[in-house]
């Protein structure tokens, strides 16, 4: 597997740690996230450790997001093996959440039966910016139009618009050929 | 043929003028329970206001629930308009006459309506503001706001039109009208002296109307069609929708011209002028129109069952036998198959009342066959929402949503009754002049040159 050198150097450091109240039987949990990349994915590893002895926790049920405007978007999961390591792949064409290409990848422990529910996020950096670099251009499903149905749509809608127009006048030429007569 | 006698003629027009601001008993019985159902539309619209879309049961699977199903049964009905003045028009029909201001009242109203069914649907109607100021023109519901706004400009010009003569004829008639009254028709009738200029520039100005009309009717059908069409949804995801929404219109709006003219006639005694040639022209179009509705029908849900394609079974199997399996037979069959099965026989198509009972069939169903094109498909995504709570992903309309629903089909029918109090039900000047030129027969009226007034305004 050919590492991206970038992705490797660029690890990374716990930025919130959300705990819930722990329970009797459960224990506290770390989470380091190593991210690196291959040719077509984002490869990330993730390794879980019990906060109050140090040493890995196993069969810990990993959830992998990338946050999105509206909410999280799930990119994988997987669980924890004797060493407390698990390893998990997610497409590379992920736009990031702006235009400096930011994103932001969080890994979450939910409603597991060893460790309480945990929380850790990194900002990596994503291949495609949003906005895109690249103007986007006109399109059915793009921010502006595509000229041909501009003026389709302006014409058909003008043309008739100008009948009704057209029609009024008349009406209004009913009126002074009235006028006329009388006068 | 030759120029009717003058007393006729004056016969003819104050027999019309009769209705027009004659209080009618059950009218007015009509018109005060009509009112007081749009008044308890108007309080469950304001508490929905109030309290937000949360109040219907429109959640994230349904969001267009029995007001969208209704937009689309005003935007149909609305075709009617379309049909008798420019389709008949263009055919050589002789007989729309009497009909044709029945059919550009029922128009108005339905596309009124149409046009107040999206407002309904929306949780903040204010913010139809942005639609006009951050509208997308490759968005069908962009389309379908502007095709609404200009079908109903072009209706209520079409509805003006004819009327100038007839407003001028009861500027000079009805004398002992109210004052405002008179000054309204003096205004409206634009100074009409019958020269033959007016007449050439008004009959110049109908004929680009119609030519007009007639595809921003077919375009509003179609861009409806086209809002649910161009939505990736099992059931939704097909070419047929246009001309399936067209037709529907068609047939739907013939229905209620038949229920209309059958009501008007008995109520304000038009028996000279709406006949049974009328009601049977009428069925025989009905008649065409179901059949082929029903091929439509064959079409739109025997082509997908015969394949039963993963995504569009669900759907298929909730209309066959599931859920909605009644009502989706009840469209079928009351709906389409009796009625063309009625409507076959020319012997019970000459009966008023066998005419009418095959129209509130088909009426009903085709009433209840948007409620089937929006609802079942949108319950069944192409991909379900994931632990959608029970409530998003069933839909039984709430009482408020059912109190505005009545009231919209309430005031649609209360429009058209207050539109025939200023003005008379048939086109006078129209009708008076075809039968001079053509006869009664062709027309399609009876024994006008033997009638006996009606006490009214114009007596």
């Amino acid at each position: 597997m050919q590492v991206n050198k970038h992705y490797i150097l660029s690890l990374l450091s716990f930025l919130l740690t959300m705990t819930v109240a722990a329970q009797d039987e459960k224990i506290n949990g770390n989470i380091a996230l190593q991210m690196g990349s291959n040719d077509s994915m984002h490869v990330v590893t993730a390794t879980v450790t019990n906060i109050a002895t140090q040493l890995p926790v196993k069969d810990v049920e990993l959830i992998f997001y990338v946050q999105r405007t509206f909410g999280l978007m799930k990119v994988a999961e997987g669980t924890t093996d004797t060493t407390g390591i698990i390893s998990a792949e997610f497409p590379l064409d992920i736009q990031g959440s702006d235009s400096t290409r930011k994103m932001i990848f969080i890994a979450k422990v939910e409603e597991n039966d060893v460790m309480n529910d945990t929380a850790f996020q990194v900002v990596i950096k994503s291949r495609l910016a949003f906005p895109a670099d690249k103007p986007i251009q006109r399109s059915i499903a793009g921010a502006h139009a595509p000229w041909w149905l501009v003026i389709t749509f302006t014409a058909a809608v003008g043309a008739v618009w100008l009948l009704f127009v057209y029609v009024l006048y008349l009406i209004y030429r009913i009126k002074k050929a009235s006028m006329k007569v009388i006068s | 043929m030759e120029k009717l006698n003058p007393e006729i003629r004056n016969q003819i027009e104050n027999d019309l003028l009769g209705t027009v601001g004659r209080r009618y008993r059950q009218e007015t019985f009509w018109v005060i329970f009509l009112g007081l159902i749009c008044a308890g539309g108007t309080i469950a619209w304001i508490m929905q206001l109030r309290k937000g879309l949360g109040v219907t049961a429109m959640r994230d699977y349904v969001s267009w629930g029995l007001y969208i199903s209704l937009l689309f049964f005003f935007v149909g009905v609305s075709l009617i308009g379309a049909l008798v003045s420019c389709v008949l028009r263009m055919s050589g029909a002789k007989w729309r006459y009497p009909l044709i201001r029945i059919a550009e009242a029922v128009t108005l109203s339905a596309i009124f309506f149409a046009g107040f069914m999206p407002v309904l649907d929306m949780g903040r109607p204010e913010r139809l503001y942005f639609l006009i100021t951050h509208g997308r023109i490759q968005s069908p519901i962009l389309w379908d706001v502007v095709a609404i706004a200009t079908y109903f400009i072009g209706s209520v010009i079409y509805f003006y039109l004819p009327l100038i003569p007839d407003l001028a004829i009861m500027r000079d008639k009805l004398t002992d009208a109210p004052k405002w009254r008179k000054k309204m028709w003096r205004w409206l009738a634009m100074g009409w002296e019958d020269n033959l200029l007016q007449r050439r520039l008004l009959k110049k100005a109908m004929l680009i109307l119609c030519i007009v009309i007639l595809p921003v009717a077919i375009s509003v059908h179609t861009i409806s069609a086209w809002l649910i069409a161009f939505t990736l949804r099992p059931g939704w995801n097909s070419t047929i929708m246009g001309p399936y929404f067209v037709f529907g219109a068609l047939m739907a709006g013939t229905a209620i011209m038949i229920l209309i003219i059958a009501k008007l006639r008995h109520g304000y005694r038009l028996e000279h002028y709406l006949t049974p040639k009328h009601f049977n022209n009428l069925a025989k179009i009905l008649l065409a129109l179901t059949a082929f509705y029903l091929y439509l029908n064959i079409n739109k849900y025997g082509v997908p069952a015969f394949k039963m394609a993963k995504e569009e079974k669900a759907v298929l199997e909730d209309l066959f036998y599931g859920k909605n399996a009644f009502l989706f037979w009840f469209t079928q069959i009351v709906g389409l198959i009796i009625p063309i099965i009625i409507l076959s026989f020319k012997k019970i198509r000459q009966s008023i009342k066998w005419v009418v009972a095959a129209s509130v069939m088909v009426l009903l169903g085709a009433l209840i066959n948007r409620y089937l094109i929006v609802v079942p498909n949108m319950l069944h995504p192409f991909v379900p929402i994931q632990h959608a709570q029970h409530g998003y992903a069933t839909y039984n309309p709430t009482l408020i949503e059912w109190i505005i629903t009545a009231s919209s089909l309430a005031g649609f029918v209360l429009l058209i009754i207050l539109l025939f109090k200023p003005f008379p039900v048939i086109t006078m000047w129209e009708v008076i002049e075809e039968v001079e030129k053509r006869g009664e027969k062709e027309i399609g009226v009876e024994n006008i040159a033997n009638l006996q007034n009606i006490p009214g305004h114009a007596s």
